[in-house]
């Protein structure tokens, strides 16, 4: 009966309206409706438009619930303000005239606002009444002052761009009353003139102490704000490379305002060397409830200093990540690692360096470090700083290591004298230093088992894995089987044996030649020689047996929870090109954290 | 004297329906009645669910009985967590997958009952069905009459030029 009774009142409203040729359009598709419905009546029992309201509005909810995983994205740099999806709620308020009024009354369903277009941000923030919001701002918005500092009492996150000519006004439009300000993120224009001196400090806000959670300050010019944050927990500068402000020194003393920071990102950190001064403060920067820094985009001796100068819970992920190393100095003067006391219970150790390209993983069962940089200068290498590593990490301390070092033999040994805990050793090894035609002298895989043969060298050692890269599987590679056998033999002789040996001789070959079959006979053959080893494995053509690849736990759930950085601004891990180009083909998205 | 784990449910249409207690407990209005009642042999009815509604209720509320945490007292982490959480499983859907007079009668049905996982995966479906849809789709798909006057939908067209994002 509720069902006929609401159908007879869709009719009657319909033909309230004087009969012009417009109204009659109308009419008629709700005359046939309700055809539809009245015929429906002895069967029909329930519609949507049965639905209490606030079972309505729970759909609506649903309907405009924000997926986590894609919001918020910000998009940084000269692109505007991230946008925010207005379309949905509108869409709803089209339906009827029922949903529009359930809608415009529900204040936070326009809680989400885009300011872009002024019509727009004028309802939404009429509609969303006292609750709080989320604002979308360009600084250049006419009124935008007035329409901070009246709603500002209610601002919960505030993204405001800052196009060229607003760039000085940033701090008096931060003026007002931010009581409920949770995340603040403030990006600037690519074109904003750099400026040669800094500015007087900025206190945001009126206020000594700001209760923000979260703040981004992207392309941050020459000023930083000289509040004290004590409930800041995640913050992302975006500094400029080739500007001389902000320096460390001040990028240190507003990071002492910051003491309850979790996630720490600063991109494009400047060279020491643009600075005549001593740039980093001697007293030490305590942030004691740290769990991820990450330094990307930037100059090598900035970056290790920044870090040095940070005194870091031992549970840390610290990603130092696309240096760039400007020095022309010898390269022995290259800052070293960072003294992390995350660095003191690292086990695992993988490693990937070529002469100007160096890339390293240090982990431990709750904590992280990884190091990735480039040597500008063709004059410079990173054999030096690696063949001191042992200065500046634990080397003492690791069972497991992964390495690829190129050609360089040398840095391979260097490197496992330094590593009396080792217990698995993962070498990946190069084919232009491994064929048949190579000089024995500038075997990587000969030199490696001639110095293992000495079971000083690595005396816990129990398993070997070595990956020979290749192309496609051909007879060129030469194994070493000699080298090997006698390795195996000398340190099971001297009581350190190993106990699994695990050869790929073709990693990365997806099919295998005839020429190649024959070699797998004869190493399978050769390979039955060797004495003092529980498990001999040859593998056939594939995927390389030591990997490379970081942890689950370095994606951190956390860090994304006000913001999405987009690609160039991600610290996004890669192995160097410039080593192998099978090894960037198989470990690209092995690499990737984000 | 019967099982005092289990009690009978009457729908509108006079449908007896033997449940366990444990299984009834999802629904916050009947979890309350027989904290009201105590041990007792009585039939609850309820008047506003036909047996049809009522079967498919006791399906759901049997499928989710372990699960019945994710229900049981007020949401303290308030509306945000409600939406994260209110998951639909494959099992869901295919409980869902029913005429759209049967689906809006389980929804009134569960909001009635107050049985929160199951109007939320009930709005959650029909939430679904509605995005990415133009308002005139949501309407011929709920048969819902667009009683805008032509003046106002004037106004709405207007208003739409600017209400789609950039």
């Amino acid at each position: 009966m509720s069902k006929f009774l609401s159908t007879l009142k869709q009719l009657l409203l319909a033909f309230d309206w004087s009969l012009s040729p417009d109204n009659c359009l109308f009419a008629m598709p709700v005359m046939r409706s309700n055809q539809k419905r009245l015929g429906a009546v002895p069967t029909h029992n329930r519609s949507i438009d049965d639905l209490p309201n606030e079972v309505l509005i729970q759909i609506f909810k649903f309907v405009l619930a924000v997926n986590k995983d894609k919001e918020p994205v910000l998009r940084v740099g000269s692109h505007g303000a991230p946008p925010v999806n207005t379309s949905r709620i509108c869409l709803i308020t089209f339906v009827c005239r029922r949903w529009r009024s359930l809608a415009r009354d529900y204040p936070h369903f326009w809680s989400r606002i885009d300011g872009t277009k002024r019509d727009r941000l004028d309802l939404f923030l009429r509609l969303s009444r006292s609750v709080p919001v989320s604002l979308v701002l360009s600084a250049e918005l006419p009124d935008i002052g007035d329409i901070l500092a009246l709603q500002g009492p209610r601002i919960r996150r505030l993204d405001l761009a800052v196009p060229p000519p607003m760039a000085a006004m940033v701090p008096l439009l931060l003026s007002f009353t931010a009581t409920s300000l949770d995340c603040l993120t403030i990006a600037y224009s690519q074109d904003v003139q750099d400026s040669d001196r800094p500015s007087d400090p900025v206190a945001l806000f009126d206020s000594e102490v700001v209760p923000l959670k979260a703040l981004m300050i992207y392309n941050a010019p020459n000023w930083l704000p000289q509040n004290h944050f004590p409930k800041l927990t995640h913050l992302h500068m975006g500094l400029r490379t080739h500007c001389d402000h902000p320096r460390i020194s001040s990028v240190c003393d507003f990071l002492r305002n910051t003491p309850n920071l979790t996630h720490l990102h600063i991109h494009g950190i400047p060279s020491l060397r643009r600075f005549t001064h001593r740039p980093v403060p001697a007293a030490p920067v305590s942030l004691p409830n740290l769990r991820s820094l990450t330094v990307a985009f930037g100059a090598f001796d900035a970056a290790i200093a920044l870090a040095t100068s940070l005194v870091v819970p031992s549970d840390i992920y610290c990603c130092l990540d696309h240096l760039m190393v400007f020095s022309d100095g010898p390269v022995a003067h290259l800052p070293k690692s960072p003294p992390l006391d995350a660095l003191d219970g690292m086990t695992m150790l993988q490693l990937a360096a070529d002469d100007h390209i160096l890339h390293l993983v240090a982990e431990s069962p709750s904590s992280g470090f990884w190091l990735q940089a480039y040597i500008a200068s063709i004059t410079l290498s990173w054999g030096a700083w690696l063949d001191d590593l042992h200065a500046s990490l634990p080397l003492w301390r690791i069972t497991t290591f992964h390495v690829f070092v190129g050609g360089n033999r040398y840095l391979l040994f260097s490197l496992l004298r330094h590593m009396p805990s080792l217990v698995e050793l993962g070498v990946r090894l190069q084919r232009d230093y491994e064929e048949t035609d190579v000089a024995p002298d500038e075997s990587v895989a000969r030199s490696l088992y001639l110095h293992l043969s000495d079971a000083a060298v690595c005396r816990d050692l129990r398993t070997l894995k070595v990956d020979i890269m290749v192309y496609n599987a051909s007879s060129l590679v030469n194994v070493r089987v000699s080298e090997l056998v006698h390795m195996t033999t000398n340190r099971g002789l001297q009581g350190s044996p190993l106990d699994c040996v695990i050869i790929q001789p073709f990693a990365g070959a997806t099919r295998i030649e005839t020429s190649g079959t024959a070699l797998l006979s004869r190493l399978r053959e050769a390979l039955t020689s060797i004495t003092h080893v529980q498990e001999v494995d040859l593998r056939r053509p594939g995927p390389p047996c030591v990997t490379f690849g970081k942890r689950q736990c370095w994606r951190d759930g956390d860090f994304n929870e006000y913001w999405r950085l987009n690609m160039m601004q991600r610290a996004v891990c890669r192995l160097p090109g410039k080593c192998s180009r099978e090894l960037v083909e198989f470990e690209e998205a092995d690499f990737t954290i984000m | 004297m019967g099982d005092s784990n289990r009690l009978t449910l009457v729908a509108s249409d006079g449908g007896k329906f033997v449940v366990d207690k444990e299984v009834v407990q999802m629904s916050v209005l009947l979890k309350n009645m027989i904290e009201d009642l105590g041990e007792t042999d009585e039939s609850i009815p309820i008047p506003n669910v036909t047996s049809p509604v009522l079967t498919k209720v006791i399906e759901f509320c049997e499928n989710h009985r372990t699960d019945a945490a994710r229900t049981d007292g007020p949401n303290v982490d308030g509306d945000d967590a409600r939406m994260r959480t209110a998951v639909v499983s494959d099992w869901d859907r295919q409980f869902f997958d029913v005429d759209q007079d049967l689906m809006f009668e389980i929804i009134v049905a569960a909001n009635y009952l107050d049985i929160k996982s199951l109007v939320d995966v009930g709005c959650k479906v029909v939430a679904d069905m509605i995005k990415g849809k133009s308002p005139q789709e949501i309407r011929d798909l709920f048969d819902i009459v667009n009683d805008f006057s032509p003046e106002e939908e004037a106004a709405l067209r207007k208003e739409n030029e600017w209400a789609n994002d950039r």
